[in-house]
């Protein structure tokens, strides 16, 4: 009897250690490599598009005289059309934060599922939970339902993978 | 007169029922825009003529006319259709009350899938008055599937009363609904009765309170049928998780009378609670010794993720853990574990022979817990499936002991360490000393060493990617 199955996504390894994991995993040589390729490639893309955004933001700020006006809608109750703000996501719990998407008040629960699916693979499958009754969200229903509304300002995730009869 | 043979007669009754039986095929039209109109129309007269043996319709626009209509066609067995699935239709409450009376003079139907419908409380009450022996429902249903209906605490309080002494159930899906402590409590009175045979219950994401958990626990003391529970993403809490314990730890036989009644053992009380009477008077103690045995709920699988556990509930259920023989799968994740409680977990697991699968992921624990658990894998051999993902693993010290654990155990087949904040170092040897395998490539990392030899190679291959030996 041997360990078959190893799942160890969005963990900060690098992509020397986890060839070397699928090398311990796989007694003859996969498309592991070819995976893990694209995987650093996108996680590389993705930091170069959020250094990008956040130098944008910050020439914004500065160049913007009304800043201080901007934070400001950004807190209140109900988001104006067109501001966008940062929320935090967390999986499974609510302190379990695993990063923040940036939203506004049109944006759909698919378009945040892309965003978060840009992070890279969860290991688990999961769902949007419903601020309003707790419920979980179906996937039919992520195009017709805001993330703000449906989901608060900060959005729980839950794991696909709880065991149902 | 007429003499006929009994031979003849088995003969000719086995060669209708056998002809009844190929003429009956399965209809499937899930997913197909079905109206209630296309219902009258097209599925109707042959359900009427007893052509179908199961009517998949789910996932269409059928409303309450649609089930009206199959309700009439099933209604005092017209039909022999055993299995009926209108999954994530239109249907409301009205539709439901119909086919709940059309039910109870039915014998046929055996499964009944109305999960994603907007039936609500009372129409799931309606249903399940076809299941009540007292009101003289003589439904068949045996797998009654009500997710996400909208089902409120009164109607599931209605449902579990019905549910009371009925021998046909054999699986529940209740979850997804609004069922609080009082509809849990009436589930909760069905599985206590001596009649009940049911085998799975999902309860999952609904509004259970402690004290609904705690009467669902107590009433596993005395129901030996039920195998899985879930209970997932409801608010049981520790009050809820300790009845559970107390009811896997299971109850000690008194005497052999008693053991025929299992009723009895919920006026004994607990194993504990009887341990100090015993103490309290000796003599009595050990005739109660001669003769006690453990009896324990056969569940195999308890769900109780997102449930609001803590370590003192979790240590309760790892006190339990070390005596039961009965549980085989046990799903703790998103709740509130720190370390204290899965080393108290950990320690249950050492004496344990029966737990297959453990998903503890998504909890608060760190280098401690993986410590503990290490040793405990070290030592257990029946734990095929271990989930300890969103732990903290960013210490190399746990990604070591759990190396340990892994080369002392046998049993392991599945591990989860995602989203565990496990780095390289954590994962990479500390001293050349310790890497057997290759010494030129001792910068690679403990943990796949171990798994590689878990895998039965017996040589690290060379690959291009892995890192080259600091100078």
């Amino acid at each position: 009897m041997c360990l078959e199955r190893l799942i160890y996504h969005n963990n900060p390894l690098s992509r020397a250690c986890i060839a070397a994991v699928e090398y311990a995993m796989s007694r003859e040589r996969t498309q592991a490599a070819k995976l893990l390729d694209d995987m650093e490639d996108a996680r590389l893309e993705r930091k170069q598009d959020m250094k990008e955004r956040e130098l944008a933001r910050k020439i914004k700020a500065a160049a913007d005289e009304g800043g201080e006006e901007l934070r400001d809608k950004k807190t209140a109750e109900v988001l104006e059309p067109g501001v966008k703000i940062w929320i935090p996501v967390s999986f499974g719990r609510n302190n379990n934060v695993l990063g923040k998407i940036e939203v506004d008040s049109a944006t759909t629960l698919m378009d945040a599922r892309i965003n978060i699916n840009k992070w890279g693979d969860l290991g688990d499958e999961w769902v949007f939970l419903s601020v309003n009754d707790g419920q979980e969200i179906g996937e039919g229903e992520e195009g017709k339902r805001q993330i703000i509304w449906d989901c608060g300002r900060q959005v729980l995730l839950r794991p696909k993978n709880w065991i149902e009869l | 007169m007429c003499v006929v043979q009994y031979g003849e007669f088995k003969a000719v009754f086995f060669s209708i029922s056998i002809d009844q039986e190929k003429q009956r095929k399965p209809l499937d039209m899930s997913h197909a825009d079905i109206t209630d109109e296309y219902v009258e129309m097209s599925i109707i007269p042959p359900l009427m003529r007893d052509e179908y043996s199961h009517l998949r319709l789910s996932h269409n626009l059928i409303g309450d006319g649609g089930v009206e209509e199959i309700a009439g066609a099933i209604q005092d067995d017209k039909s022999g259709c055993l299995v009926i699935d209108l999954r994530a239709n239109k249907i409301t409450t009205v539709g439901a009350v119909t086919l709940g009376e059309a039910l109870t003079s039915n014998v046929s139907v055996t499964e009944l899938y109305l999960s994603q419908n907007d039936i609500g409380g009372p129409g799931a009450a309606a249903l399940s008055r076809a299941f009540a022996p007292t009101t003289g429902g003589f439904s068949a249903v045996s797998v009654f599937d009500v997710r996400q209906c909208n089902i409120d605490d009164a109607g599931a309080e209605i449902m579990g009363g019905y549910m009371v002494g009925n021998t046909a159930l054999k699986r529940l899906a209740f979850c997804g609904n609004f069922i609080g402590d009082d509809g849990a409590t009436a589930i909760a009175k069905a599985l206590q009765n001596e009649r009940c045979k049911m085998r799975q219950v999902n309860l999952a994401n609904n509004k259970i309170n402690e004290r609904g958990g705690k009467m669902l626990g107590y009433s596993l003391k005395c129901n030996r049928e039920l195998k899985q529970l879930v209970m997932s993403g409801n608010k049981i809490g520790d009050v809820g998780v300790a009845a559970f314990a107390e009811s896997l730890e299971g109850v000690e036989e008194m005497a052999e009378e008693e053991s025929e009644n299992p009723h009895a053992m919920m006026d004994m009380g607990s194993g504990k609670q009887r341990k100090k009477l015993a103490e309290a008077n000796p003599d009595q103690a050990k005739q109660v010794e001669v003769t006690a045995k453990p009896l324990q709920c056969g569940l195999r699988l308890l769900g109780l993720a997102g449930c609001g556990i803590t370590d003192n509930g979790i240590a309760d259920l790892g006190g339990s853990l070390r005596t039961n023989k009965c549980l085989s799968t046990l799903d703790i994740r998103c709740n509130s574990l720190t370390d204290d409680g899965i080393v108290a977990l950990a320690r249950s697991l050492e004496e344990n022979t029966e737990l297959r699968e453990l998903y503890c992921g998504d909890n608060l624990f760190g280098a401690a817990a993986c410590v503990s658990l290490g040793s405990a894998l070290a030592r257990n051999v029946s734990l095929l499936t271990l989930d300890i993902s969103g732990c903290d693993l960013s210490k190399t010290k746990a990604a070591e002991s759990l190396a340990e654990g892994l080369a002392g155990n046998g049993s392991l087949h599945e591990l989860n360490i995602s989203r565990s904040k496990l780095t390289d170092e954590g994962m990479q040897v500390r001293s050349e000393a310790s890497c057997p395998l290759d010494h030129k490539r001792a910068h690679t990392c403990v943990l796949s060493l171990e798994l590689h030899r878990r895998c039965g190679n017996q040589r690290v291959p060379r690959a291009p990617h892995l890192p080259q030996q600091p100078a």
